[in-house]
């Protein structure tokens, strides 16, 4: 059994919109003929939500909204035209096909300064990472200096000891 | 809004100006509508209508049919409205040399220029009561006679959400009409 404050509720939407299905709409009915309150409720509804708008005009754009829509895509239709036009398939193509003597040569001379540019760096890092290698042992050597100064104990040192 | 042919569409979305000519007297009156109800101005809603189709234009090839066409500019004119109407209120907070009655007052008689009937002056005052979400819900479903499912699907909210704004603005504006009854029984 649903109460006013549902019935009200379903008044302002899905009754005046017409969005309840038969059954749902006569539970309605039936208590609006007996329910004064939700009765007066039933028709502000209607007119708020339905009344109100059912005579409003409908209103056209001036024909200068066309013509500035006109003038607004055509134009970058035209700009998208030329972009095409200049980096159309056929201009890429024969862009190449001028190009491609030149075009393998600087690929082929890029391709070995790129190898050979490579090969040297990689050569001055090896040589770089030997030197420190180098400056590492000649560094623990030092450290270790002490220790064997001071370490005597061979059997020939022990003996005279 | 008469349905619009798939092959007027899809001429369109490949630059066909005759065809999106076509396009755009099927569906302007729908989009100049809306605007208009929700920016409140003639002027604001050829602008907003001008923008929709110059945006139509350059998104048609990218619409995938997987809503109506009809669905899809509802969306953008709705979204292009409130944005206008958003920034329209910015502008008047920022000059806020005249009083909100007299700016009321000036995009009124605006409309009044070009609209007699009584009726209109009932609408735009039960329009004005509301915000621009609820506005919104109202217009589509009060004005252009969209069921609930199309308004949730225009603009892609809850179907619930539709009900409880409709709701929300139905009791504004019913308190709006008491008021004015009243007053005219005085």
């Amino acid at each position: 059994m649903m109460n006013c404050k549902s019935i009200q509720e379903l008044l302002l939407t899905d009754y005046v919109d017409g969005e309840m299905s038969d059954s749902e709409r006569k539970i309605i009915d039936d208590h609006l003929k007996s329910c004064q309150k939700c009765e007066e409720f039933a028709l502000l509804a209607k007119k708020v939500g339905v009344d109100s708008f059912s005579d409003t005009e409908r209103v056209s754009p001036s024909e200068n909204v066309w013509q500035r829509i006109k003038m607004q895509v055509s134009s970058s239709s035209e700009k998208c035209n030329i972009f095409n036009n200049i980096f159309s398939l056929e201009n890429i193509k024969n862009a190449f096909a001028l190009m491609r003597p030149r075009l393998v040569l600087a690929s082929i001379l890029f391709v070995v300064l790129s190898t050979t540019l490579f090969i040297k760096v990689s050569e001055q890092n090896l040589a770089l990472k030997q030197e420190e290698q180098v400056v590492v042992y000649l560094a623990t050597l030092s450290e270790d200096d002490d220790s064997f100064d001071e370490d005597f104990e061979t059997n020939i040192e022990k003996y005279f000891l | 809004m008469q349905e619009i042919a798939q092959d007027i569409l899809e001429r369109s979305a490949a630059g066909d100006l005759a065809a999106f000519e076509c396009l755009y007297r099927a569906s302007s009156g729908l989009v100049y509508n809306v605007a208009f109800r929700i920016v409140d101005s003639h002027q604001d809603a050829e602008e907003v209508t001008q923008d929709v189709f110059v945006n139509v234009y350059k998104n048609l090839s990218k619409f995938e049919f997987r809503s109506s066409f009809k669905t899809w500019i509802y969306r953008i004119t709705i979204n292009a409205a409130l944005n206008r109407s958003k920034k329209m209120i910015k502008e008047k907070k920022r000059t806020a040399v005249l009083s909100d009655y007299q700016i009321d007052s000036v995009s009124f008689k605006e409309q009044k220029a070009n609209d007699s009937k009584p009726d209109d002056e009932l609408v735009h005052r039960l329009l004005s009561s509301l915000n621009p979400d609820q506005k919104a819900c109202v217009v589509l479903r009060n004005i252009e006679g969209l069921s609930y499912e199309e308004v949730s699907r225009s603009l892609n909210i809850n179907i619930n959400t539709v009900r409880s704004r409709l709701k929300r603005a139905r009791e504004k504006m019913g308190k709006l009409i008491k008021k004015r009854g009243d007053h005219d029984e005085l």
